[in-house]
């Protein structure tokens, strides 16, 4: 039982971490799009880009959510309604994104649409940021749960957790661009690709900097989870050194390769260290929603189990098979080549 | 006010909400997936210009139909905590299935599709385009398995204080859930149905390239009718599931107050829920309840009195919302074949009535998917989980009454400012026709 439970805390992880290192490059995009395309058929560009994707690499967040109501369906009913307002607001950027990348070029006014793509892409991005800075270290869970609301999470821990997650995406979403489009805006979006690396580097060692001083209960230096801990962060860092040293050489592919691989290392680090507890609290162990007291019983996860290992290769082969017969460069010089 | 009932309204208002957009993702992704074929086998070009100008609505519904889906999968967890505790065990599982299975190959082929008309060849771009007609049929059977374990609890046992699944392929076995998945896909197949000859009526009817939509229509038309049928067989296939596994929510359909054996059905009846009765019984068929709920003329029907009144459902929404879908449903019969005769006899065109009848008929089978929602819902109540689990115990305690109203007012500006938008773009480019394709 235990073994599985075990398990499911890596596999739950994974669906986190392929849904923040797939949705974060969009997520970026929709951050800059305003601010980097300087006309209609580059901010067409930017959507065209992304077009594809953006809608399967938000169903890695639903299958996150769908997996932690079967695998630990009482950290699902605590998580879900404890953080009620927070996620009330993910959902409603979403919604108001995915909306707009699909709809937009169907419509004459433009101004409204690109509103919503900015602030539904940043609203998720430094939400979920705030949710998980404080669920990686703990929440003031007592006997009836926890009820600080949405400002109960932007603590020091929480508002800095979304910073980094906004300067990462932003980073990964400029590369991105910089990859795909052509025709003087992905020069552009190259030029702030490198510096938002400097600004991500700013948040990422600051992050690291106040890593032994947030509130952490459980976070023993026994047990190999610290270990591993420290070991994907190591592994993280020297992603993140490399991101910059292909940016320097020129070398697009390479350099959005090493930004996948650092934001996976990075949240790879970040569950680890928050094992074996989904919702830490700081005021008594007691009252900690691990994934010993929250999840579903053993043959539940059994199924689970076999339905992760069949799905999820499955899954990341076709994404792979889309990405790579749709690795066309977009070019918003040539408008009759864009997509409404 | 309260949560509970905030909660409840919520649930109902995004739930409904959300499944105006579903059934056309179910129903026109077929036609189009058919059109496309036809190209791609014929290399008629008239095919292509169907193809890319209803898959444009398509995709219109289809994105709102996606981000509105979402909310419902965290509501669970965000309003229904106690629920999601008590059933996560099953629940949970075809929800996570339904995202593996059904939600990637859905929004990841559809992704291909849009954008990979000149990059991929066409064999594989006509396979993405059924691919995502068969995610989206996925997506309805897990789903749809989800709410069967609601309506009628199979392969659990309970333990630890919840239902623990202990064995999935009796989950799976769930009568109640094949025969509602496709009652309600073969539905979703008639709102597609009706979508698409109620465009093509339009443009017939318009001349604007009638020798096209003429096309789609026929299509649309066979499509229609076997659907249109198959809806009314897993529809009485559901009634008596229904009436051996849930009598009471049976009794409040037809509105049966008093067990009864050899019951007739009444044509005309009012009931008089205040007074545990009904007030005018009329144009009695005899024997024909009894058939329709156990195939037996003599068979027995359990009456609302045999059940004590807190177990009972809201006897006249139930009632009235089933009758009406039932009309609806022979309506549709009809419709569709006499759409089918006239298509095969090549006379649409002769009939502007009559396809001015089914450009005004489109709204309706969406009509009666939502009031066959509300008596599969209402019906169950008081139940969460049928005779486990009561509505009234499953919401989250932790939730102020300020939270809910936020979030309710969110949703109800935000979907209401969704609807208006996308139906607008709907009528819009429905409305243009093919000159741009």
């Amino acid at each position: 039982m235990e073994i599985l439970q075990i398990t499911w805390f890596v596999l739950w992880s994974l669906l986190w971490i392929m849904y923040f290192a797939l949705d974060g490059f969009d997520l970026g995009c929709g951050i800059v799009m305003n601010f980097i395309a300087r006309d209609e058929n580059e901010k067409r560009s930017i959507i065209n880009s992304i077009g594809p994707f953006w809608d399967g690499n938000e169903v890695w967040l639903i299958t996150a959510g769908g997996a932690t109501f079967a695998a630990f369906p009482a950290a699902y009913a605590d998580m879900f309604s404890w953080l009620y307002v927070p996620l009330f607001l993910v959902l409603a950027g979403l919604i108001f994104r995915g909306v707009s990348f699909e709809l937009r070029g169907k419509t004459e006014n433009k101004r409204v649409w690109d509103i919503f793509i900015f602030a539904g892409s940043l609203a998720p991005a430094f939400l979920l940021g705030a949710v998980f800075g404080n669920l990686w270290a703990s929440l003031p869970v007592g006997p009836a749960g926890y009820s600080g609301g949405l400002t109960g999470l932007l603590n020091v821990n929480g508002f800095l957790t979304a910073l980094v997650f906004v300067s990462f995406f932003v980073m990964h979403g400029l590369i991105w661009i910089a990859l795909k489009t052509e025709g003087e805006m992905d020069q552009r979006a190259y030029g702030y690709s490198v510096k938002s690396w400097h600004a991500a580097f700013f948040f990422f060692a600051l992050f690291l900097l106040l890593l032994p001083f947030r509130q952490n209960p459980n976070f023993s230096p026994a047990g190999t989870a610290p270990a591993l801990m420290a070991a994907f962060y190591a592994l993280a860092a020297a992603s993140f050194l490399l991101i910059r040293k292909k940016l320097k050489a020129g070398k697009l592919p390479a350099a959005f390769g090493s930004s996948l691989a650092f934001l996976i290392f990075f949240f790879a680090a970040s569950f680890s260290g928050s094992y074996p507890n989904i919702i830490p609290s700081s005021l008594s162990p007691e009252f900690n929603v691990s994934v010993f007291n929250s999840s579903s019983g053993l043959y539940t996860l059994k199924i689970m189990t076999a339905v992760a290992l069949l799905f999820v290769p499955l899954v990341i082969g076709y994404q792979v098979w889309v990405y790579r017969a749709l690795n066309h460069k977009i070019n918003p010089r040539k408008p009759e080549t864009l997509h409404y | 006010m309260d949560v509970l009932f905030l909660s409840r309204l919520q649930f109902a208002l995004t739930a409904a909400f959300h499944f105006l957009f579903v059934p056309m993702t179910l129903g026109v992704v077929v036609p189009v997936a058919v059109m496309q074929t036809f190209w791609y086998k014929t290399g008629d070009e008239k095919w292509l210009r169907l193809t890319r100008f209803f898959g444009r609505l398509f995709l219109i519904n289809f994105a709102i139909g996606v981000v509105t889906g979402i909310s419902l999968e965290f509501q669970f967890g965000m309003n229904w905590a106690r629920y999601s505790r008590y059933v996560g065990d099953v629940f949970g599982v075809p929800l996570a299935l339904e995202a593996a299975m059904a939600f990637f190959l859905e929004s990841t082929f559809l992704g291909l599709w849009i954008f990979g008309w000149e990059r991929i060849s066409r064999k594989a771009h006509l396979a993405a385009i059924w691919l995502v007609a068969l995610g989206s049929n996925l997506s309805a059977l897990w789903i749809l398995f989800a709410n069967a374990f609601m309506q009628r609890p199979v392969g659990y046992q309970l333990a630890n204080g919840r239902v623990e699944l202990v064995d999935f392929p009796a989950f799976m076995a769930n009568a109640y859930g094949w025969v509602k998945f496709f009652h309600t896909v073969f539905s979703a197949y008639v709102v597609g149905a009706f979508f698409v000859m109620g465009v093509s009526a339009y443009h017939i009817l318009k001349k604007k390239d009638p020798e096209i939509f003429r096309k789609s229509f026929k299509l649309a038309s066979y499509f229609g009718a076997a659907s249109a049928l198959l809806v009314f067989v897993f529809g009485d296939f559901h009634a008596k599931d229904i009436s051996r596994f849930q009598p009471a929510k049976f009794a409040a359909m037809e509105s049966v107050w008093e067990t009864q054996k050899a019951a007739a059905y009444p044509l005309i009846l009012v009931p008089d829920e205040k007074n545990e009765t009904n007030k005018l019984e009329a144009l009695k068929i005899p024997y024909l309840l009894s058939v329709l709920a156990t195939y037996d003329p003599r068979g027995e029907i359990k009456g609302l009195k045999s059940f004590p009144a807190e177990d009972r459902p809201p006897v006249l929404l139930t009632f009235a919302s089933f009758r009406t879908m039932v009309g609806l449903g022979f309506l549709f019969i009809g419709l569709t074949l006499l759409s089918v005769y006239l298509s095969y006899k090549d006379e649409v065109e002769k009939y502007p009535l009559f396809l001015k009848i089914m450009l005004c008929a489109v709204p309706l089978p969406y009509l009666a998917m939502q009031l066959g929602w509300i008596v599969a819902e209402v019906g169950r109540q008081p139940w969460a989980v049928y005779g486990l689990l009561r509505t009234g115990e499953s919401f989250s305690k932790n939730l102020k009454l300020s939270q809910v109203m936020f979030s309710i007012a969110g949703y109800g500006i935000i979907y209401a400012a969704l609807g208006v938008t996308g139906f607008y773009l709907i009528f819009k480019y429905a409305r243009k026709g093919l000159e741009h394709y």
